[in-house]
């Protein structure tokens, strides 16, 4: 079966990624493919302080999808060229958010992956950053928010707030 | 907001399905966009399903996701797979035929607050070679134990299948039980059938069979509940 397939690290779960997993969750077969580590805790280390731990960021991840896959984020996945990843799929549709780069090298920007996508038959979507008081939703501004003392800044922007 | 688009719905999930494939399934026959669930079941695994409709449910998903819950597991003796259940590969076989005396012993050592240790995510389900490759190696990754609250009675024991019945509280692994289980035991186990029998207060016999949606005059919303 074909898949509807995102990547990414999703700390928090927060509003842009949601948007992203709710886009993502209206496809057949939606699979999110995520890490058990941060990223930059190999790429550029330190990684930053965890928003959610492992478990609670799955038990939310798979209220939007089929599949969660769960891998650990070593040298041996970032040695991996974008192609290569993507070829372990059967991919119907990527989605991913504006900006967002991966594979070895970081060689898969938006222009590279669509060059990809277009030659093997899929379609890719690069979904706009959501805003938040004019300013972009991430982990980073909650990390920020946090530190500050705004918790209520930081509920906002990780949904938890109706 | 109207109460016809938002409540719960208790679904007694199919085995071979996943827990998403209902929150789709709920989407295309209502229409309702905002649909979760309280709570995920493995695809083999079977029972109590809360399901979200609407916005103001959905938001509200915290608040079940934290029930404690019920199951009624069977594990088999004697043979240990890497993913604690029927999917993984096998790791270890025993010949080893333990008593009901010293089930029923190695049971009471599982009563009350015990440490778990999550089991690793599961290599069974990546698709492509290299990331199964990886998703294998990370279950060598240490993984931190968690306390969480068991109740086990001893259902039936017809060598090498064991059933328990068993009380948790939320994020309890039933798989991980299984396999601790098997360890105590020096035989080792696998879970091989799982029904959620509990859910906080909802219980199997509230639910709604899953085949039942499929009937064309069954109506969703005669059967939501508000809370």
């Amino acid at each position: 079966m074909k898949t509807a397939l995102t990547i990414g690290f999703f700390d928090g779960v927060h509003l842009g990624h949601r948007a992203l997993l709710q886009r993502l969750s209206e496809h057949p077969h939606a699979t999110i493919l995520t890490f058990s580590n941060h990223p930059k805790e190999v790429l550029n280390p330190p990684a930053p302080p965890l928003l959610l731990p492992l478990e609670e960021k799955l038990s939310i991840l798979q209220q939007y999808a089929d599949e969660v896959l769960v891998v650990p984020f070593n040298l041996e996945l970032a040695s991996i060229t974008f192609e290569e990843l993507l070829s372990q799929f059967d991919l119907s549709h990527l989605l991913l958010g504006t900006g967002s780069v991966f594979g070895q090298g970081r060689k898969g920007d938006e222009e590279a992956v669509k060059r990809y996508a277009k030659s093997h038959g899929f379609t890719v979507e690069y979904l706009p950053k959501t805003l938040y008081d004019q300013e972009v939703v991430s982990s980073s501004r909650i990390r920020r928010a946090l530190a500050a003392g705004n918790t209520s800044l930081a509920n906002h922007l990780l949904g938890n707030v109706p | 907001m109207s109460t016809k688009n938002n409540g719960i719905l208790l679904i007694d999930k199919a085995a071979g399905t996943s827990s998403f494939y209902l929150v789709s399934l709920l989407r295309r026959l209502t229409g309702i966009e905002k649909i979760g669930h309280a709570g995920t079941l493995d695809p083999f695994a079977t029972g109590v399903m809360v399901m979200l409709i609407g916005r103001e449910y959905t938001r509200r998903s915290n608040e079940f996701l934290c029930s404690d819950k019920a199951y009624r597991a069977t594990m088999q003796l004697g043979v240990a797979t890497e993913t604690y259940d029927i999917e993984g590969k096998i790791i270890s076989q025993s010949d080893l035929v333990p008593t009901l005396e010293q089930i029923e012993t190695i049971l009471l050592s599982f009563q009350g607050e015990i440490l778990q240790v999550p089991p690793m995510y599961s290599a069974k389900k990546i698709q492509g070679q290299k990331l199964y490759d990886l998703a294998r190696k990370g279950i060598t990754v240490e993984r931190a134990p968690v306390a969480v609250q068991l109740q086990v009675k001893l259902i039936r024991y017809n060598y090498p299948l064991l059933e328990i019945e068993v009380s948790c509280s939320k994020g309890t692994y039933i798989r991980s039980l299984a396999h601790d289980i098997g360890q105590r035991l020096g035989c080792g186990a696998h879970l091989v059938e799982l029904a959620r029998i509990r859910s906080g207060s909802f219980l199997l016999e509230q639910c709604i069979p899953q085949a039942e949606l499929k009937n064309p005059n069954f109506s969703i919303a005669s059967h939501l509940r508000q809370l």
